[in-house]
C-alpha cells in the first residue's frame, strides 16, 4: 500500500486516513509510513524555501506568476498542508515574460536549465515549459498547462487576470482562481499521465469542493480554450477510478458532447507515439502560416544544442519520428 | 534562554518559518536553518502554544500543567526544543509584554 501510494502520490491520502484513524495499520507499519511521510514533507519544506527564493527574485524583475500543483494546492484545497506532497515546484509564466524568468532561474539564482529549447524562441511562442535544476531541486518554468494541442489552445492571458492569495511563510504567492484551478486539475488528469495517477484523481476531487463557480461557467471557459474533450475525459477518468459515488458531481461534466476534431486530438494524447502525435496534432491548432512553420521546423529540425542534450543527431532524431509514427499507424 | 527571554519578553513562531504537521510531531524549516528541524508530539504541542506570543515561564507554566510535571522538569524538557528554536529563527522576541 506504502508503495502504492508513493507511486501514484497519494502518501500525503494515506497519512491523512492514518491520522484521522480511517486506515488502520500495525505499529511497526505506522512507524514506517510516519518515516516515509516526515521525509516527504521536509522535501516539501526544501521546496518552499526554494518558492519564496524564487518569488523574491521575480518579484523584484516585475515578473507576475501564479504558483501551480503542488504548493498551490497543499495551500488552497487540501485541509492540512502536510496531506499534499511534490517533487519540484511548478510556476505558470506570462508567455512574453517567459524568457526573462528562465533567465533569472539560470543566471541570478544558479540554476541550470535540464533540456534546451528545440529552437530559440521556441518556448515562449509554443513550448509547455522549462525545467530549471536549483541545486538539488527541480523548477518548471510553466508557459501552459500541458504540451501538445490543447496547450495551445487555452486563453493564458485570461489565466492572470485573477488569483488566489496564497501564504508561504512570510510571502503572499499567487495561485490560479478557484475556476483556472479547476481546469487546470482537468488538464493533469485528463492528459497529465497516461495512465492517469490516482493523485491527480484526488486534486481533482479536492477542487471541485472549492469550486465557486457553477459548471456551466466551466463548461464555457472549456468551449472557449477548445478544451471540452479534456474536461469530459478529466469526468469520465473521476467517475470510472472514484466510483460512480464518489464521482456523482462529475456526470454532467462526463456526459460532455465532444466534437470529432477535439476527438481526434485527444488521441493525440494517448498513443505510445505521443512525443510525436502531439506536435504533428499541434500543427492543426496553430494559426497563421508563419507559425505553423517557426512550429514545424523546430520539431523536424532542432537546435543542434538540443540533439546533443538529448544524445541525437538530426538523421537519429527523424529516424526515430518516423519509425515511431510508423509503428502507430 | 534566561538571558534572552527573560520572564516579560514575549515570543512567538516568526512567521518566516515553513512548518508541517507530522504523524508524531512537527517539522520547522525557519531560514537560519540549514535543513528542516523534527520534532516529535511534545515539540508540535509547544509549537501549537506560540502561535500566540507568550513568555517562556508561560510556557514552561502551561506544559507543567498539561502533563502535571513540576515546572522544573518542565522546563529542562522545554529548553533544548525552544533554543534549537530560537537559534533557527523559528521563534521570535514579540513586543514586550504589556502586563509586566
Amino acid at each position: 500500500v506504502l508503495e502504492i501510494s508513493m507511486q501514484d502520490r497519494l502518501l500525503g491520502a494515506l497519512a491523512e486516513a492514518a491520522s484521522d484513524g480511517a486506515f488502520c495499520l500495525l505499529p511497526e507499519q505506522r512507524d514506517q509510513l510516519t518515516e516515509q511521510h516526515a521525509g516527504s514533507q521536509a522535501h516539501m519544506l526544501r521546496l518552499e524555501r526554494m518558492l519564496v527564493g524564487v518569488a523574491e527574485a521575480f518579484g523584484d524583475a516585475g515578473i507576475d506568476f501564479r504558483v501551480l500543483k503542488g504548493a498551490s494546492l497543499a495551500h488552497l484545497v487540501y485541509s492540512d498542508p502536510a496531506w499534499r506532497n511534490a517533487a519540484d515546484v511548478d510556476l505558470l509564466i506570462p508567455s512574453d515574460r517567459f524568457d526573462a524568468a528562465v533567465r533569472i532561474a539560470t543566471d541570478q539564482l544558479g540554476g541550470e536549465q535540464l533540456i534546451p529549447q528545440l529552437r530559440p524562441g521556441f518556448d515562449r511562442e509554443f513550448g509547455k515549459e522549462s525545467l530549471v535544476r536549483i541545486g538539488k531541486f527541480e523548477l518548471d518554468l510553466h508557459r501552459t498547462f500541458v504540451t501538445g494541442p490543447f496547450g495551445l489552445t487555452i486563453d493564458l492571458d485570461e489565466l492572470f487576470r485573477q488569483r488566489t492569495e496564497i501564504t508561504i511563510g512570510d510571502r503572499q504567492l499567487f495561485g490560479l482562481s478557484a475556476g483556472h484551478r479547476f481546469l487546470h486539475a482537468c488538464y493533469d488528469t485528463a492528459l497529465g499521465d497516461y495512465p492517469v495517477r490516482l493523485g491527480s484523481v484526488r486534486d481533482l476531487l479536492l477542487c471541485r469542493t472549492q469550486l465557486d463557480v457553477d459548471f456551466d461557467q466551466i463548461v464555457a471557459m472549456a468551449r472557449h480554450w477548445r478544451g471540452v474533450a479534456v474536461v469530459q475525459r478529466a469526468a469520465q477518468l473521476v467517475i470510472d477510478t472514484a466510483g460512480p459515488d464518489a464521482g456523482a458531481d462529475f456526470a454532467e461534466l462526463a456526459a460532455l458532447d465532444v466534437s470529432r476534431s477535439q476527438a481526434w486530438l485527444l488521441r493525440s494524447y494517448l498513443t505510445p507515439a505521443r512525443s510525436y502525435s502531439r506536435p504533428l496534432a499541434s500543427l492543426a491548432v496553430i494559426s497563421g502560416c508563419r507559425a505553423r512553420w517557426r512550429y514545424a521546423r523546430a520539431i523536424f529540425a532542432p537546435s543542434p544544442a538540443y540533439l546533443r542534450s538529448r544524445g541525437w543527431t538530426e538523421r537519429s532524431h527523424l529516424r526515430r519520428s518516423l519509425r515511431r509514427l510508423a509503428r502507430r499507424g | 534562554v534566561v538571558e534572552r527571554f527573560a520572564a516579560d519578553v514575549l515570543v512567538e513562531r516568526s512567521s518566516a518559518a515553513l512548518w508541517r504537521r507530522l504523524l508524531d510531531g512537527v517539522l520547522v524549516l525557519a531560514p537560519e536553518m540549514p535543513e528542516p528541524l523534527r520534532f516529535s508530539t511534545p515539540g508540535e504541542v509547544l509549537w501549537a502554544m506560540l502561535d500566540q506570543p507568550c513568555t517562556f515561564a508561560e510556557l514552561v507554566d502551561a506544559w507543567s500543567v498539561l502533563y502535571e510535571i513540576s515546572e522544573r522538569t518542565a522546563r529542562a524538557v522545554i529548553e533544548p526544543v525552544f533554543v534549537a528554536w530560537c537559534d533557527g529563527g523559528a521563534v521570535v522576541a514579540a513586543r514586550r509584554s504589556p502586563y509586566m
